[in-house]
């Protein structure tokens, strides 16, 4: 068996090669100078670049009661969730915010019983006395391959981000103790890493904070 | 007539192999069409797309601007060659997404590579057969079809490296004035365009050379013979030459930027290249043989099995070829290694070394052992539908970076075109400014107090002298860190005091209205 080239073809090759490379120089160069004629900012031409139906905010989310929303249920305590961020800050302290707000949450949650991304997903907030038990469903997920990396790469962890903007108006004040609440099957799971938030009696105000500013 | 049967029944494998390819990597593209550019590495898709995008704006073509540092907003690093492409085919095609510009680009230097790949079988015996395994198989990679309909130039650099292969070896079949200059500036192209891409074609370049070395001088004792080589080497070494000076221009570009300066070429040097303890390292190892051919080509069982085959079945020159190319796409973890480990996109560099022994392990044995090559090629087709499935069907398919777009989207509805964002949170990924079509002047979390200070002390020279009309500040570590705590709240406080805030997913968002 024999290369299926000759000298005389590879060397028109060569020759062909080194042609496209200059006719394809000269047409850029050509086409620079034709098509842009300025060679100065020009911030009137127009580019086509949609922003695919982003949306500009997240819709606030009404919580209601927990025992109108789920019915009574006995949730599988699991660890496998964090409640990362408030409000643009980092949910590592308890945070105060005045009733009649929007609180923005954000954080993962993985199904670690079944090896999956939770499909129907709720933030509880529950101070403790009656009638402070509310829940508000989450329906804003996202992809964390960070997260998903982090628990092994398993590949059904898809949508294991998730994002709530929280309209406290029906809260009362008190301190509620933050818990993710997501269901596979019949079977609830609820996930604690020891989130709380301060609701109090003032009305709303716009945010003044940014990270790390108070 | 048994043998020519035998015959038909395998062009008729090897087209259908390489029509699958073909199908599949084109489906991969039209599924992405009317999507943004946010699956995978979206801070570096949206790094080389909002530079076309200002080039659209009229910006300078050579000082290319990536106006995601601040003032001034030319930061190049790779040579734009692709840029320019995608400008001119979104200039040509308004109807065309810029998104969509730069996949059709990309791809179309992907499939491009065909046809050096075919100059370089038909220097081997089986040439066709070679070919169209070879490149059916590569079209099938998940890796390849993945990253080809990618806003990156991954694929334009592999094009020029793998011409560079081409003509030098047209240029050993037939050495000729004309096949040294293709070999030099597709060289020098390959390299401009991404050096670390093309380091593993010069290697594979080198190798070439010192097989036609060993082989002339071996026969003639001549000096003669080692003109060839040399000439070679110097379509390399004209390369790093001409390398040099695009690098020490860029970096002097980047010495401009306050953030930008800490991009130059030296100050990456241990982010590039790594580490001694890197090279020694599991990670490396994983990536090596655990990650990388899982995404190229399923698992690295399959590797195993062809190597297997490969003892057993190939003769003694067949093996050479098969293990030098094992080499070549080994060889460029050890010179790059931290990017490799850290980017899973840089192995489009060098798994194309992988993908093709192992297809030339089953090119080879198809006339010879037809079922064992069919079953080999199954396994690898069933490999790459797995690693597919794996690695990167989610990401064609589920909604990326949707906060990242809705910032994006706020910002084009709340600031004016000509005004310039400040972000905090959003490290220096393009992700925002890009698709907000408003520069920016992002702040990472890794810059120094000085930093800080100095941006707070002469904001306007940051700006570009244009006003700053939205502030974007997500969860960050400026705020959290004792070292950088004041001089972020006084920068934040100075520049957000003339604008009101809302949230936005989970940042704040300042602007006039």
């Amino acid at each position: 068996m024999q290369p299926t080239t000759s000298s005389n073809l590879s060397r028109t090759r060569s020759r062909l090669g080194l042609a496209i490379i200059l006719l394809a120089g000269l047409s850029i160069g050509t086409l620079r100078l034709t098509l842009f004629d300025s060679f100065h900012a020009n911030d009137a031409s127009t580019v086509n670049l949609p922003l695919y139906g982003a949306k500009p905010s997240l819709p606030p989310v009404i919580p209601g009661p927990t025992a109108t929303a789920l019915g009574p249920f006995s949730p599988t305590d699991v660890r496998s969730c964090n409640i990362e961020h408030i409000n643009g800050e980092n949910f590592d302290v308890d945070k105060t915010v005045s009733a009649d707000t929007r609180v923005a949450l954000d954080g993962w949650v993985a199904d670690a019983v079944n090896r999956s991304s939770p499909s129907d997903l709720w933030i509880e907030l529950t101070a403790g006395s009656p009638g402070t038990d509310f829940v508000a469903p989450v329906h804003f997920r996202f992809q964390r391959p960070d997260v998903r990396d982090a628990l092994g790469g398993e590949r059904h962890y898809t949508l294991l981000g998730y994002m709530l903007n929280l309209d406290t108006t029906p809260m009362p004040a008190g301190r509620y103790h933050l818990l993710v609440i997501f269901r596979h099957g019949t079977t609830y799971y609820r996930c604690d890493n020891g989130r709380y938030l301060n609701v109090t009696a003032e009305h709303r105000e716009e945010p003044k904070t940014s990270m790390g500013m108070h | 007539m048994k043998s020519l049967a035998a015959a038909r029944n395998g062009i008729r494998i090897e087209w259908m192999i390489f029509s699958i390819g073909l199908v599949f990597c084109l489906y991969l593209l039209a599924l992405s069409f009317g999507r943004p550019i946010l699956d995978q590495y979206s801070f570096r898709q949206t790094q080389t797309a909002i530079s076309v995008y200002w080039l659209l704006k009229g910006g300078p073509w050579v000082a290319y601007q990536t106006p995601a540092l601040g003032a001034p907003w030319s930061i190049p690093f790779e040579f734009p060659i692709y840029q320019w492409l995608v400008a001119i085919v979104a200039k040509l095609m308004p109807f065309l997404t810029l998104d969509d510009a730069g996949r059709i680009v990309s791809e179309a230097f992907f499939l491009g590579t065909l046809w050096p790949l075919w100059r370089i079988a038909s220097h081997l015996p089986n040439g066709r057969t070679q070919f169209l395994i070879g490149a059916g198989i590569l079209l099938l990679s998940p890796l390849y079809a993945f990253w080809a309909r990618s806003f990156m130039m991954e694929s334009a650099a592999v094009f020029f490296a793998a011409w560079f292969l081409a003509a030098e070896l047209d240029f050993f079949a037939s050495p000729s004035v004309s096949g040294v200059a293709e070999m030099t500036l597709t060289a020098a192209l390959a390299a401009l365009i991404k050096i670390t891409t093309f380091v593993g074609f010069s290697f594979a370049g080198g190798l070439i050379a010192v097989f036609y070395l060993l082989r002339d001088f071996g026969t003639t004792r001549s000096l003669r013979s080692l003109i060839h080589p040399a000439l070679c080497a110097f379509a390399v070494a004209a390369s790093v030459v001409v390398l040099w000076f695009w690098v020490s221009y860029s970096d002097s570009l980047k010495s401009a930027n306050l953030i930008g300066s800490l991009y130059t070429g030296k100050a990456l040097e241990a982010w590039n290249f790594g580490n001694l303890a890197q090279r020694k390292s599991l990670d490396l190892f994983k990536v090596i043989v655990l990650r990388a051919p899982g995404e190229a080509v399923g698992s690295w069982l399959v590797v195993l099995i062809f190597s297997a085959v490969a003892l057993i079945k190939l003769n003694r020159k067949q093996l050479a070829i098969y293990s030098a190319m094992l080499l070549l796409y080994a060889a460029p973890f050890f010179v790059f290694t931290n990017l490799h480990i850290v980017h899973h996109y840089y192995q489009f560099a060098n798994s194309i070394f992988l993908v093709l022994a192992l297809s030339y392990v089953a090119a080879s044995l198809i006339k010879s052992r037809p079922l064992i090559a069919l079953g080999l090629l199954a396994i690898l087709v069933g490999g790459d539908l797995y690693a597919y499935s794996k690695n990167f069907a989610n990401d064609l398919v589920l909604p990326n970076r949707q906060i990242q777009m809705m910032l994006a989207s706020d910002l084009r509805n709340t600031t004016r075109p000509d005004e310039v964002i400040v972000g905090f949170g959003l490290q220096w990924s393009s992700e925002v400014p890009y698709y907000s079509t408003r520069r920016s002047l992002l702040i990472p979390d890794y810059v120094g107090a000085n930093v800080l200070h100095a941006v707070a002390a002469d904001l306007m020279s940051h700006t570009g002298y244009q006003p700053v009309g939205g502030v974007v500040v997500c969860p960050n570590q400026l705020g959290r860190s004792p070292a950088t705590l004041g001089a972020y709240e006084n920068l934040v406080h100075m520049i957000t005091r003339d604008l009101k805030p809302h949230t936005v997913g989970t940042c704040l968002v300042y602007s006039r209205s």
